[in-house]
């Protein structure tokens, strides 16, 4: 996967950032966004994530992702949960027989925003982190091997399983195979494909177990080491600590405003 | 001279198989020699070289007698782990050989000194050191998923190198590769041999394996039907009966005593064959 | 808790290194299976073909983290939204992988009950991750745009999702199930062989009269005693080289 290698920790704050922060970050960002009463801090921090894609250089496959899904799955929850949820008592709009409710949208957004942080805070974490980094970073707090091979491995077995099913299919309408034409004659035409490709891939598998079994893998009683650098500077501390405060902020907040004791947050009229 | 590797009456068979794979082997390697296995497809090489470095009986599944011992610890009894430090097995597919974890050649080299929980500076001493003995200088920081079959096999190589072992078990560790990334390949082996490493190779190229050769095996269906010096092995024309081929040389000398020439010895390599045919041509 | 132990022990049997090395391929013909989907145009997902060969291969638990890391890896470099659904996919992984465990996958209403098993399965699964977690909706699929077609008519959001869902839902895992236990069928016995859940071979070596000299010398078989009275290594017998059954998996299979 070479898009997935470029990030080695140089380049921007991102990319050096240990990745065990970046976690963090995800969590302490989404998890925040659920927990608020409403969709206002999911909307600020959504404006956050798009800073941090400007900084890290991604912000045009940022946006396509977060317009790309925010707006179709937007449109369908304000249209299911607007007009439908049986939460509805206030309605705003009105036309024909579609009747937009108040608490059903606020859900709506709720919902929606809550998302986006998560998927756009879990986007920018991927795409600013080489998997090797973050898996030495992992293990370096005791992920099992194992899990560490999987992951890593999926992410490099995948891409070549593709690249031979391409070769092979690039090879067949080389030879005039039909691969267009009706369902039925396009499935006839791919099924043989797949046959030889995952048999095979099959019986490779067992040599690559012979090949890890050799390297020592699933070793009894030995603490890994790995050859991925994975540090812990100073500003990762720094970065550690800031979003564990605001996450801690964010729940005291929440806690006082949902029971009452200091609203934090505007009352939509319906609310939660 | 002491042995290095003592097998003992091993057979092998695997689940569910219709027959053994190994009946009965008994045989011995001497440390520091150049030890070759020849036989024809599914004589049971393969098995062997598994069975030598641990995975029969630890990963593959069958019925096994007899034992092999590596460097005095009985196989059976010892983890895969613990015997790569002593013996390490090069096979033929390069692309199945890498861990399929590491993103660069360093850090595929690596893996195996990682799993042991080598500590990471001698692990860059170690890594600089094997890429130079393989010629990976220059592809270090690239993905191994990237490199030619020649250059992978040697990435596997260093892998297994790097863990140090004393033996080296070569299972058609050049069958995929071009005749150029064959000899590079080839070329390492034999520095190492010459280092003192002991080396167990299957090869079809019967010219390298008389050429190299300390001792010859000859594996039939599962048994051994033949042991002993490349220049006995080879020059005996029973063995082609076994599936396996005589260097050309070889059958040069026994086509030369079949037409009546006055040939007193079949050689298996090049330079007394030379000599042979220049004096019945003078 | 005594009953619990042997249990995690047989789970963690399960994941030997030869079963971890097939979870990437599995995790990829998952992929592929979708892909493929997406290429063609169907209206299908076809994305856990995978899961169900491994779990005839290695057991129900690997099979479920096969489907976790199958949806795992979707969400790393396609679309993080798949992420919640891999609970369903893990699911549907270990309710396969009983099922074939009480060997279910070597009759055809086996296959069928399986076939069932896994829409149903996957259909509550996938309904309440699309209710609970997305509000109904993800917008990603066909799906969605029926199951607004379903409000409008039923004015409830949990049965609409989930009968959409549904027969979705039983057409696609038909054919996964069938493309599954073709590939199964298609394996080779020698590497079908060497893992402890061997559905589809009926051979058991218990039974077989072991001998390894069985199609040649009858007259010399093979006896561990007799291997030892031979041995030229004194020590040999008493390290207990004799005979020996390595295949320590398939007992606790």
């Amino acid at each position: 996967m070479a898009k997935l290698c470029v990030a080695d920790g140089s380049g921007n704050f991102l990319d050096r950032m240990n990745p065990l922060v970046k976690i963090l970050g995800i969590f302490s960002f989404g998890l925040g966004a659920l927990i608020w009463p409403d969709f206002s801090l999911g909307l600020v921090l959504l404006l956050v994530l798009f800073l941090l894609a400007a900084v890290a250089g991604i912000l045009p496959s940022f946006s396509k992702l977060i317009l790309g899904f925010g707006l179709p799955v937007s449109i369908m929850l304000l249209f299911i949960q607007g007009c439908y949820s049986p939460k509805n008592r206030v309605i705003i709009a009105s036309w024909g027989f579609l009747h937009l409710g108040l608490e059903g949208t606020l859900y709506a957004a709720k919902i929606v925003s809550t998302l986006l942080v998560f998927l756009g805070a879990f986007y920018i974490v991927n795409k600013t982190t080489y998997t090797g980094r973050l898996v030495a970073a992992l293990s370096g707090i005791g992920l099992p091997a194992k899990i560490g091979y999987l992951v890593l491995a999926s992410l490099n077995v995948v891409p070549q399983m593709e690249h031979r099913i391409k070769v092979i299919r690039q090879a067949q309408s080389a030879r005039g195979l039909e691969t267009g034409g009706g369902l039925i004659s396009r499935i006839k035409a791919y099924l043989p494909l797949l046959g030889p490709v995952v048999l095979s891939s099959l019986t490779d598998s067992q040599e690559r177990g012979m090949t890890l079994e050799t390297r020592g893998f699933g070793i009894k009683g030995v603490r890994q080491s790995s050859y991925v650098k994975v540090d812990w500077r100073k500003s990762d501390q720094l970065a550690c600590w800031l979003l564990l405060v605001f996450f801690l902020l964010v729940l005291l907040a929440s806690i006082l405003s949902r029971t009452g004791i200091y609203p934090f947050t505007y009352d939509w009229g319906g609310g939660r | 001279m002491t042995s290095i590797i003592e097998v003992e009456d091993f057979s092998f068979r695997y689940r569910n198989a219709s027959s053994a794979a190994l009946r009965h082997l008994s045989f011995e390697v001497e440390r520091g020699s150049f030890f070759c296995i020849v036989g024809a497809n599914g004589s049971g090489k393969s098995t062997l070289c598994n069975a030598l470095v641990g995975l029969i009986p630890h990963y593959f599944v069958g019925r096994s007698g007899g034992g092999i011992r590596v460097k005095g610890n009985q196989v059976a009894d010892t983890s895969i782990p613990e015997l790569s430090k002593h013996i390490g097995l090069v096979f033929q597919n390069p692309f199945n050989q890498l861990s399929y974890t590491a993103g660069t050649v360093a850090e595929e080299l690596a893996y195996g000194l990682g799993n042991h929980g080598v500590p990471r500076e001698l692990m860059e001493e170690k890594v600089r050191q094997v890429a130079a003995l393989m010629h990976l200088e220059s592809v270090i920081d690239k993905n191994p998923l990237e490199l030619s079959g020649g250059q992978v096999q040697r990435v596997a190589f260093g892998s297994t190198f790097i863990m140090e072992p004393d033996i080296l078990v070569l299972d058609e560790c050049t069958a995929q590769l071009d005749p150029l990334g064959s000899e590079e390949i080839f070329d390492i082996v034999k520095r190492l041999n010459d280092r003192g490493i002991t080396v167990v190779m299957v090869d079809h190229d019967m010219e390298r394996v008389a050429r190299c050769a300390d001792q010859v095996m000859v594996l039939d269906g599962g048994r051994l039907v033949a042991i002993g010096s490349p220049q006995e092995v080879l020059s005996d024309p029973r063995t082609m009966d076994h599936g396996v081929d005589l260097p050309d040389f070889a059958k040069l000398s026994l086509a030369l005593q079949a037409e009546g020439y006055p040939v007193d010895r079949i050689h298996t390599t090049e330079e007394p064959t030379v000599s042979m045919v220049k004096e019945l041509l003078s | 808790m005594a009953k619990k132990e042997p249990f995690w022990n047989g789970v963690l049997a399960q994941f030997s290194t030869k079963s971890l090395v097939l979870i990437p391929i599995a995790v990829g013909i998952n992929l592929i299976g979708g892909t493929l989907c997406s290429t063609l145009k169907l209206p299908l997902f076809l994305d856990m073909i995978g899961t169900i060969v491994i779990a005839c291969l290695s057991g129900p638990w690997v099979a479920a983290l096969c489907g976790l890391l199958t949806n795992l890896f979707l969400a790393l470099v396609a679309n993080p939204v798949y992420l919640p659904y891999a609970l369903s996919s893990v699911l549907c992984g270990l309710v396969v992988g009983y099922m074939v465990k009480a060997g279910l996958f070597k009759k055809i209403w086996g296959v069928v009950l399986i076939w069932l098993a896994c829409a149903v399965v996957n259909t509550v699964t996938a309904s309440l991750i699309t209710v609970f977690v997305y509000g109904g909706a993800t917008g990603v699929n066909g799906t969605s745009v029926l199951t607004a077609a379903l409000v409008v008519a039923m004015k409830n959001i949990a049965i609409s999702v989930l009968s959409s869902s549904m027969l979705e839902n039983l057409v696609d895992k038909g054919i996964t199930v069938f493309i599954a236990y073709l590939m199964v069928k298609k394996i080779p016995q020698r590497f079908l062989s060497q893992y402890a859940l061997d559905s589809a071979g009926d051979a058991t070596e218990d039974s077989q009269e072991d001998d390894f000299d069985d199609d040649l010398d009858k007259e010399a078989p093979f006896d561990g005693a007799a291997a030892g009275s031979r041995a030229k290594l004194g020590d040999q017998e008493s390290q207990g080289v004799g005979r020996k059954e390595s295949g320590t998996s398939k007992d606790e299979a």
